[in-house]
């Protein structure tokens, strides 16, 4: 190989990784989320000897991780168990009605949400419907993972509805000192562009959480907002700090401005998204460096 | 006079012997080979229509003929009453009678037996095997000794049973009574087991012994269906009215895919002669990752088909209890 194909190569290489690691060093900053799949159902829990189900657990956590991030982008999905973040997405495969007295029946995915120092646990999505163990096609970790990635290919907008209403929308996304509350009617300006997070703005919904400095102290002050984007006239119009850190970030604005106080007399507590839908115009989907077309 | 008495009395005492052996003869025939009494009641038919007739005959024929005919029946008399062959008639019916002997083997069960075989544990060789007939009776001759000798008769659907032959009597066995019916065992593994066993379980059915590990009667695994060990029988309505019920707290859905796993059930060859009444077997459903997923314990009873549910350790609560 002479020098210049090898420069090409590792100039391609190293602009394949930028394109990599740039997302990803904007992905760090919203919340990192580890992910765990567990069997407990016992029809499949017993389907498999004790290595078959380590790797079935581990396999089917990969594949989890894949759909979560190919349908969010406002949180960080990691199958890493080694990973410190304390936030856990437990996904159980279980019966539908659990415990000792529940009937034989449904079969399907249950998630809880280790989000310290709260947990919310809920029954996300059909996996097996009853009856259908008794179908004649055994599990096979081959079987079951081929199984499971045609599942999560197979959700609908109201499964991942679901588990952004009862679950990821109870985690801040921005660090609150990030925030910055600005405007008459105020509103609320946050450190990620809508094509960082993927939002689909015509439908996206926040949660800003408040504090109102009163008379008498704080007051509680919950807006929903719904997502837009910090697009000033110029530069004169704002604050120079606000145009060039927050400039087409998003801005989040009241869905009912009326009677909303002065900005510079709230503080964000946090911010939570909660309606989500993926843009897919304007977000492609994760790709690997080494399969992106040439540059 | 004195000669002359004796001289009478030698040639009746030895007649009689003669006609002892006949019906000693004739019955020991009629026990182990199946001659009917036709011989011994023609024999006394004979005796006695010639004692009847033979005054009458005297009065009909003239002196010289009744005196060839004597000297005809004198010579007879003479071959016949003669007493090495008395001795030796005797001495053989004697060896015969302690030397050989039969097995009658008969049926009482209600469905018809294929064959019948007698083996001798004390000697290597092949089995003596006869075809059965509905209704039939199967006669094996075999030598024996005056103190008995060991055989085992066996046959399909049947627990084989070991017996002593003795030359005279010889044996007759009923199967069904001497010899027990050895009942095809169902093994019905209930939902969890099914699916258990759909997942590549493995289902094992032994003898339980309390003082060893119990032996193996039938084990197979990955087949999602009932067990029938032994012989192969059509599974009663009544059987299937019972398991209908069994499932009837069941959705419909769920109460057919059962009956339908229930009524094909899957041939097990035992591994071991089939357990008769009052043995103890143990059978157990394991899931793939070992764990007990169903069970059962009962003690044989009789009956040609037993039933045997092979129950789930955790029952679905949802199900009839």
């Amino acid at each position: 190989m002479s020098v210049s194909n090898r420069s090409t190569l590792v100039l391609t290489i190293a602009l394949a990784a930028a394109q990599w690691i740039v997302p990803s060093a904007a992905r760090a900053q919203t919340p990192r989320i580890r992910v765990a799949f567990r069997v407990r159902a016992s029809e499949y829990r017993q389907a498999f000897s004790g290595a078959e189900r380590r790797t079935v657990e581990d396999s089917a956590t990969a594949l989890l991780v894949q759909a979560l991030l190919r349908h969010f982008r406002f949180v960080t999905f990691t199958a890493d168990s080694a990973d410190a973040t304390p936030r856990v997405l437990l996904v159980t495969l279980d019966q539908k009605d659990r415990g000792p007295s529940a009937p034989l029946g449904e079969v399907g995915l249950h998630v809880l949400l280790r989000n310290p120092p709260d947990s919310t646990i809920s029954y996300w999505t059909p996996y097996r419907r009853a009856g259908a163990d008794l179908d004649r096609e055994a599990v096979t970790v081959e079987t079951f993972l081929a199984e499971l990635a045609i599942k999560l290919d197979g959700l609908v907008d109201a499964d991942w509805d679901r588990l952004v209403g009862e679950h990821l929308s109870r985690i801040s996304i921005a660090d609150t000192a990030d925030v910055a509350v600005w405007g008459s009617p105020a509103g609320w300006l946050i450190p990620y562009s809508s094509k960082q997070i993927c939002i689909d703005t015509r439908t996206g919904k926040l949660l800003v959480t408040n504090q109102q400095i009163t008379d008498a102290g704080f007051e509680d002050r919950d807006v929903i907002a719904r997502v837009a984007t910090f697009h000033p006239r110029d530069s004169t119009t704002v604050p120079s700090r606000i145009f060039t850190r927050f400039k087409d970030h998003i801005h989040a604005k009241a869905l009912d401005p009326s009677g909303l106080p002065a900005a510079d007399s709230l503080r964000v507590s946090g911010v939570y998204i909660v309606e989500y839908h993926f843009d897919a115009v304007h977000c492609a989907t994760l790709t690997p460096p080494n399969t992106e077309p040439n540059q | 006079m004195t000669n002359v008495a004796a001289e009478t009395r030698a040639p009746l005492v030895k007649a009689a012997t003669l006609l002892a052996f006949l019906v000693a003869a004739d019955i020991w025939l009629t026990h182990h080979y199946g001659w009917s009494l036709k011989q011994l009641a023609a024999v006394g038919g004979v005796a006695a229509l010639v004692s009847s007739v033979l005054p009458y005959l005297k009065s009909l024929l003239s002196p010289t003929n009744q005196g060839l005919i004597a000297k005809g029946a004198q010579g007879l008399g003479k071959v016949f009453l003669w007493t090495p062959l008395l001795v030796f008639l005797w001495v053989t019916l004697a060896v015969a009678a302690l030397t050989l002997s039969s097995i009658t083997v008969m049926s009482d069960a209600a469905d018809p037996v294929a064959a019948v075989s007698v083996t001798f544990p004390d000697q290597s060789g092949p089995a003596k095997t006869a075809a059965m007939d509905q209704g039939k009776v199967v006669r094996f001759h075999v030598f024996t000794t005056p103190l008995g000798r060991p055989i085992r008769v066996s046959a399909p659907g049947f627990v084989t049973t070991a017996f002593t032959l003795y030359p005279l009597p010889g044996l007759s066995v009923a199967l069904g009574r001497d010899v027990p019916v050895a009942p095809s065992l169902l093994f019905r593994p209930e939902h969890k087991g099914l699916v258990a066993l759909k997942n590549r379980g493995s289902f094992r059915a032994w003898i339980d012994d309390p003082s060893g590990p119990g032996v193996v009667i039938a084990e197979t695994s990955g087949v999602m269906t009932s067990f029938l060990v032994g012989q192969p029988h059509a599974i009663p309505s009544a059987m299937l009215d019972d398991w209908r019920a069994e499932l009837a707290c069941d959705t419909a859905d769920v109460r057919n895919r059962m009956l339908l796993f229930w009524k094909r059930p899957t041939l097990l060859r035992p591994q071991v002669a089939s357990p008769g009444p009052g043995t103890r077997v143990r059978a157990e459903i394991r899931a793939r990752s070992g764990e007990l997923v169903a069970l059962t314990d009962l003690v044989l009873g009789a009956g040609r088909l037993i039933d045997v549910p092979v129950l789930d350790v955790t029952p679905d609560p949802g199900a009839c209890q």
